[in-house]
């Protein structure tokens, strides 16, 4: 079981944070400034801390800097309101394993502790999904449902394979766009709806259990409801 | 140089002016009152020493011409009685005897008379010296060897003294009143120096107090076209230049601020309404899971939002530094394109591209700006229509793309009006959309962060052209991996 540190002065927040990822089954422990932050750090062994860079006295990079010097190897994300390629490049540099921008979905959050936790602990690669009666091979790619075999696009394909990735988490579009298609900027588009729309067609419609959902104004989940 | 200055005379350029004027005027003043004062004594001293020649020579002449005249006679009355109220004559023979002394003729001290050696007659005679008698007035004094009768061996020796203490008190009157007049001079250019001063440095005070008076409310008012002395025009036009930046900071953070405040007011109104209404009595559970989902989508258009007028601030501003690359166009369109080709097949639009070509540019935001400008052809163009995207050989070192679609197009009302922030042509569906109405503004600010343009050419109901030219050979900004201004 990972245990996680949450580093922030903002109590709703940290509370938040804490009720959300004791939901995903981690222990936390919730730091309220820097210097308690290091005492924790020292006596327990964290999997994981969550890092606010907005810290009263010691600040996030001095935090970080300290942290470092008494280990290098406990994965750090941070979370800031500073969206600069400038802070980011500056966050990285000084020992963060990734960066994450107020405001952010909560999903997100998770997914990202999810994948620097599993970097930290390499699994074996994945070779194929099954949900329900959907089985997804990564070997053939192939898809079928209730044993009758789905053609998809390529694209259709990836999609489907992130959501099974991500089962029962939340993707949202912006995640889609990268994911799917590298397209890391926001235009104002209704692609990654059309896109799901057909996917569904897909996977869905002909079937009585549906498996991928919305999240109204955000993104999508695969999961049985 | 400029610190000594400054010890010397305060540190007022003001002072340090009137200093310098006083101090070269009494220079000036001094100079002039000293020469003409020497040049007036040495007038006098000459015109003495001409008059005791003159008399030497008139005695001598008497002494020659009177040819009954020996040395042990007397002098005859005529000749005692004849000049020697003008002057003091006396008479020495050679063995040292006085042959003839006019009354109260003056004892000079011995030095006095050592000092001046006499002159030989005929010949011409020298200048003569000042002595104090030894009744304390003040002499000229001239001595010469004279001849005697017609007897040339006969020497005698003629000494003249003249009483100038008239003259010495004159020219020592002469000393007060210049000196009266050189004080007065030195007030006088004092206060003119003050003046001067005081008139010369009013158009810098007259430009201190117009800064002084810019405020944050008056950021648009100019000096310069009040009309400066030349050497301030230069420091007028760099303040106006100054305040053209901060009111163009100032503007740019207002308008952020009040952009933040439009766009926030819908979705937080809703917010609120709907929480409101939500707690007012107990309600199903599936009522609180339907209201914190739509609460949901609220938030995330205020997150897009906040992204959105983030972005357009940072392009907006000058100083922003760019990550600049060079790389192929047609990979990037290309993926950009398939990216909308989902959108195109669903409303059966084609979407083609021709020519290539390499651009410098920022590459995150070059796709901003594509698919920003795709997405509006592709949401504006009827089914069956076609978007095409052409890379042309450009003129000069430019790149220019071309995107051509024939949908709706723009009428001609709203044609210069696209690229204001928050216009919408069609009120109805974007509203929708967060922070629509953004996309163009952010676009156009992007492009003029890279030195380029956007051109659009439209007729409703037959389609929109748009134009993005940028720059390929110089770029106008430095690359410096200083730190970026954020905004946040």
């Amino acid at each position: 079981m990972n245990r996680l540190l949450i580093i922030d002065d903002e109590e709703k927040t940290a509370n938040f944070l804490k009720k959300g990822l004791e939901e995903e089954s981690y222990f936390v422990d919730i730091a309220m400034d820097g210097q308690s932050a290091l005492n924790l750090a020292t006596e327990q062994l964290y999997s994981l801390l969550i890092l606010d860079m907005m810290l009263p006295v010691m600040d996030g990079w001095q935090f970080l800097s300290r942290f470092r010097d008494i280990d290098q190897k406990t994965p750090v994300i941070l979370l800031t309101s500073l969206n600069s390629v400038y802070d980011r490049v500056r966050g990285l540099q000084s020992g963060a394993d990734d960066y994450l921008c107020k405001p952010f979905a909560f999903s997100e959050l998770s997914a990202r502790v999810e994948a620097v936790l599993r970097r930290a602990t390499p699994s074996p690669v994945q070779e194929s999904f099954e949900i329900e009666d959907l089985k997804i091979s990564l070997t053939t790619q192939t898809v079928e449902r209730e044993g009758k075999s789905i053609e998809l696009t390529s694209k259709e394909f990836r999609i489907l394979c992130l959501l099974c990735e991500n089962h029962g988490r939340m993707l949202s579009r912006r995640e889609l766009s990268e994911k799917v298609w590298g397209i890391d900027f926001d235009c104002e588009t209704n692609v990654v709806d059309v896109a799901i729309r057909r996917l569904r067609q897909k996977i869905d419609a002909p079937f009585n259990v549906k498996l991928i959902h919305t999240i109204r104004g955000i993104g999508y989940v695969l999961e049985k409801r | 140089m400029f610190l000594k200055n400054a010890k010397l005379f305060g540190n007022s350029i003001k002072s340090r002016l009137i200093m310098t004027y006083a101090l070269s005027s009494i220079l000036l003043l001094s100079f002039i009152v000293l020469s003409g004062y020497s040049l007036l004594r040495s007038e006098f001293e000459q015109d003495n020493n001409r008059f005791l020649s003159d008399a030497v020579y008139l005695i001598q002449t008497i002494l020659k011409q009177n040819t009954t005249l020996t040395l042990d006679k007397k002098l005859p009355n005529d000749i005692t009685s004849f000049h020697f109220n003008k002057y003091y004559l006396r008479i020495v023979r050679p063995d040292g005897d006085v042959f003839f002394e006019s009354s109260y003729f003056p004892v000079f001290p011995k030095q006095c008379t050592n000092q001046l050696k006499p002159y030989q007659l005929p010949g011409t005679l020298g200048p003569g010296i000042t002595c104090q008698a030894k009744d304390g007035s003040l002499y000229a004094f001239i001595q010469a060897w004279g001849v005697f009768g017609t007897d040339s061996k006969q020497k005698v020796l003629l000494q003249i003294a003249d009483d100038v203490s008239r003259r010495e008190n004159i020219l020592s009157a002469y000393r007060v009143e210049l000196l009266v007049i050189e004080f007065i001079g030195i007030l006088l250019s004092l206060a003119i120096s003050y003046i001067v001063a005081v008139r010369g440095m009013s158009p810098l005070k007259e430009i201190s107090s117009r800064i002084e008076s810019v405020t944050f409310n008056t950021l648009d008012q100019r000096i310069t076209p009040l009309g400066w002395p030349n050497e301030l025009q230069g420091l007028a036009s760099s303040f106006d230049r100054l305040l053209g930046r901060l009111e163009q900071g100032v503007n740019m953070l207002s308008r952020f601020a009040s952009d933040l405040a439009h766009e926030f007011r819908t979705p937080i109104t809703n917010l609120r309404v709907e929480t409101d209404v939500l707690l007012k009595k107990p309600r199903a559970n599936e009522d609180y899971v339907k209201s914190l989902e739509s609460s949901l989508e609220e938030y995330e258009r205020l997150s897009t939002m906040i992204d959105r007028l983030l972005l357009l601030a940072k392009v907006e501003d000058p100083r922003t530094q760019l990550q600049v690359e060079i790389f192929d166009l047609r990979p990037e369109i290309e993926k950009i394109i398939e990216y909308f080709q989902i959108l195109a097949e669903e409303n059966q639009i084609s979407i083609g591209i021709s020519g290539d070509g390499r651009l410098q540019a920022d590459k995150t935001l070059f796709g901003w700006v594509m698919g920003n400008v795709l997405s509006n052809a592709i949401k504006y163009t009827q089914p069956k229509g076609q978007v095409e995207i052409q890379v042309l050989p450009s003129k000069k070192d430019d790149i220019v793309i071309e995107i051509r679609d024939n949908g709706i197009g723009i009428s001609p009302e709203d044609l210069p009006r696209i690229f204001e922030r928050f216009y919408r042509a069609d009120t109805s569906r974007s509203s929708k959309v967060a922070g629509a109405g953004l996309g163009l503004s952010i676009v156009k600010s992007i492009i003029a962060l890279h030195g380029g343009q956007i051109e659009v050419i439209s007729t409703l109901h037959h389609g929109t052209t748009v134009r993005l030219i940028f720059p390929n050979s110089a770029i106008p900004y430095s690359f410096s991996q200083k730190e970026a201004p954020t905004l946040v």
